[in-house]
């Protein structure tokens, strides 16, 4: 349970003459459900964008099953599903054929996988049906199914719950669970909502400014939800938000 | 990879533009071959005969009255009424009726005869060109000379002229070159990658375990694809269809390409630049054979129209301003190429355009020698045209592929 799968060591990123992250550090172990919890801006976005590849770090690296993504990323993203911001689709396609042309990018997913992944988000009735015509919690849904076609050994998903129905929440939050307690999937989950961090994840790194201001372990105290609740909330506003909050 | 590019055709096989831009094609292809038709049968003997009665006849028994208004030297106008003679006008009516007839008579015969007759009048013609010294003149009568003669050498009866056979197919490859196959091809290039950024799904394509490499070449060549195939199944329904209605015509016939050119020294004295041709320079193959490079040519030029788009496609943000982009730079493109008489005698442009890749949208202007003449130049011709469009493809891409992955992606 402690082979890292993710690694990010001393990583910095700054975009024209702004400083977007500054040397952060972290790392994701096997099976563990990590947290990463800040304002809108933080600097969310950009670390998943540079741990899938989609921007390049100007220092430090980033590894994942134990492959850095600068020099050896189709290894690195093998076992990866991500859903960077909102999940994207091929409005004129079903469901399905979305479904299709990532497992074909995968290479090696099978017929079975892509029906066992459409039961699990539960869009069996609509999977036929273009996705221009879903509503935004079925999108939701087939992102999801997406992120899990790969039956991935690291999930990265960004706000997952955003624009979710509360059973919708609920069967994200189950699927999340399971996936890291049977599968042993490390699950990345940036968000800005507390509540969301709270109730499923064991560590968290609280990020503002480009920069981490601290990783609190969220185990152990998991029976008491209010009491974690509280003091994830005073932590935050603690190290983030307590200037804001007096100052006004 | 074809897995890579079997989604990239999914995704445009979805797309309304690819069945606009095939609706397009197939409208203007239909057109063209209506204005080949018309233009082919006007000059029919039996339709000059029906022309001239008629003209005949409604001059018969008219008069045309010309006024004229003069002043007199006291200052006084005066307007004046003249019958004008129609003779003449009837005369030369019943002229081209007897040429017209005699031509109908002719073609009842034996064509080895009539085409042997052709070459005693075209040798007559070329003693005239000779004695003007217009080399251009005299360089199209001997081809003529040359292709009556391949004809007669190989036994092969040539399709009359008159009638329409699919063998114009070559000519509608020719305006399809000319006037629209760059701006359809980047219809259907250019939105590839600018058109994933708008709707954020290069995000999914590209963080999944492929390479942005292959995803460049696997939309590389599913744009190819797709354009080829619309391009040559077009061309290929229009040489099925015509040839079904009017008949195929005989691809056996000669053709007549690579006529060289050097420099004209009394044009140059007079407009500052000229070509003429090499007399006997041009050679003569069969139809198919033209028809061959023909469509390597058009299909080298797509290529390098697929480079091109991608190239755009890979340096603006959006979709939207990727089509504004590749259509405004290939309408520019293809106006200065339709415009070429124009255009070629101001000099920058003479100078310029062999080096550009639309000067090569349509392989039979480049065979024929057109373009050379248009652009008074020298070195236009295959091995030109191989060489200008593979150049700017490596060039697009080349900058298209190193934009492509190694830029940041923050859509």
């Amino acid at each position: 349970m402690d082979v890292d799968v993710i690694e990010v060591r001393n990583v910095s990123k700054s975009i024209g003459r702004r400083a977007i992250i500054e040397d952060i550090s972290f790392e994701v172990k096997e099976g563990e459900v990590f947290g990463f919890l800040g304002k809108n801006g933080a600097g969310k976005s950009t670390t998943i964008r540079m741990m899938t590849g989609l921007i390049a770090a100007d220092k430090g690296n980033i590894k994942i099953m134990g492959h850095d993504v600068r020099t050896a990323l189709t290894k690195a993203l093998q076992q990866v599903g991500v859903i960077v911001e909102n999940p994207e689709f091929y409005l004129s396609l079903t469901g399905r054929e979305n479904l299709m042309c990532v497992a074909q990018m995968y290479g090696n997913i099978p017929e079975r996988r892509i029906e066992n992944v459409i039961e699990m988000i539960g869009l069996q009735d609509r999977i036929d049906d273009k996705v221009r015509k879903y509503s935004l919690g079925m999108k939701q849904r087939l992102g999801l199914g997406q992120a899990l076609l790969c039956d991935p050994k690291v999930l990265i998903l960004d706000e997952p719950t955003n624009g979710l129905d509360p059973l919708g929440i609920v069967v994200c939050r189950e699927i999340i669970r399971k996936m890291s307690k049977k599968n042993g999937t490390a699950v990345f989950i940036s968000s800005h909502l507390l509540s969301e961090i709270q109730q499923v994840c064991d560590r968290v790194a609280i990020i503002d400014n480009g920069r981490i201001l601290a990783v609190e372990n969220l185990d152990g105290v998991n029976g008491n939800g209010v009491q974690v609740r509280q003091s994830l909330e005073n932590r935050f506003i603690e190290l983030v938000g307590g200037t804001e909050r007096c100052g006004a | 990879m074809w897995g890579l590019i079997k989604n990239e055709l999914l995704k445009l096989s979805r797309k309304s533009k690819l069945y606009i831009v095939i609706g397009f094609l197939t409208v203007f292809t239909a057109i063209q071959c209506y204005a080949q038709y018309v233009d082919i049968t006007a000059k029919a003997p039996e339709k000059v005969i029906e022309e001239c009665e008629r003209l005949i006849e409604n001059l018969k028994n008219a008069t045309v009255v010309q006024t004229v208004i003069q002043t007199d030297e006291n200052g006084e106008t005066k307007t004046t009424n003249i019958e004008l003679q129609v003779t003449d006008t009837i005369e030369d009516a019943k002229r081209e009726m007897e040429r017209a007839r005699r031509k109908l008579e002719r073609m009842q015969g034996d064509w080895r005869e009539n085409l042997k007759d052709e070459i005693k009048s075209l040798e007559t013609l070329k003693e005239e060109a000779i004695a003007e010294g217009n080399v251009t003149r005299q360089e199209s009568i001997i081809t003529r000379i040359n292709m009556l003669n391949y004809h007669l050498e190989r036994d092969i009866e040539p399709d009359e002229e008159y009638i329409m056979k699919n063998t114009v197919i070559m000519d509608i490859i020719t305006g399809l070159g000319a006037i629209f196959l760059a701006i359809v091809v980047m219809m259907l290039t250019v939105e590839t990658i600018a058109g994933e950024n708008s709707s954020g799904t290069i995000k999914l394509l590209l963080t999944k375990p492929v390479s942005r490499s292959r995803i460049y070449l696997s939309k590389f060549l599913a744009s190819l694809i797709a354009s080829l195939g619309v391009v040559i199944a077009v061309e290929a329904a229009a040489y099925l269809i015509i040839g079904i209605i009017f008949g195929f015509g005989n691809m056996q016939a000669p053709a007549a390409i690579g006529t060289k050119y050097v420099p004209d020294q009394i044009r140059i004295a007079r407009y500052g630049m000229g070509v003429m041709p090499v007399l006997g320079s041009t050679t003569l193959v069969p139809l198919w054979q033209k028809l061959i490079i023909v469509l390597a040519l058009q299909s080298l030029f797509v290529v390098t129209i697929v480079s091109l788009g991608m190239f755009i496609s890979a340096l603006v943000k959006n979709g939207i301003s990727a089509i504004i982009f590749g259509l405004l730079i290939t309408a520019v493109l293809t106006i200065i190429t339709t415009q070429v008489e124009g255009f070629g005698t101001i000099k920058a442009f003479a100078v310029t355009m062999p080096f550009l890749f639309s000067t090569y949208s349509a392989g039979s202007l480049i065979l024929t020698g057109y373009m050379s003449e248009a652009l008074s130049s020298t070195s236009i011709g295959v091995p030109l045209a191989i060489a200008v469009m593979t150049g700017w493809t490596s060039l697009f891409f080349a900058a298209g592929y190193r934009i492509f992955t190694k830029k940041d992606v923050l859509a």
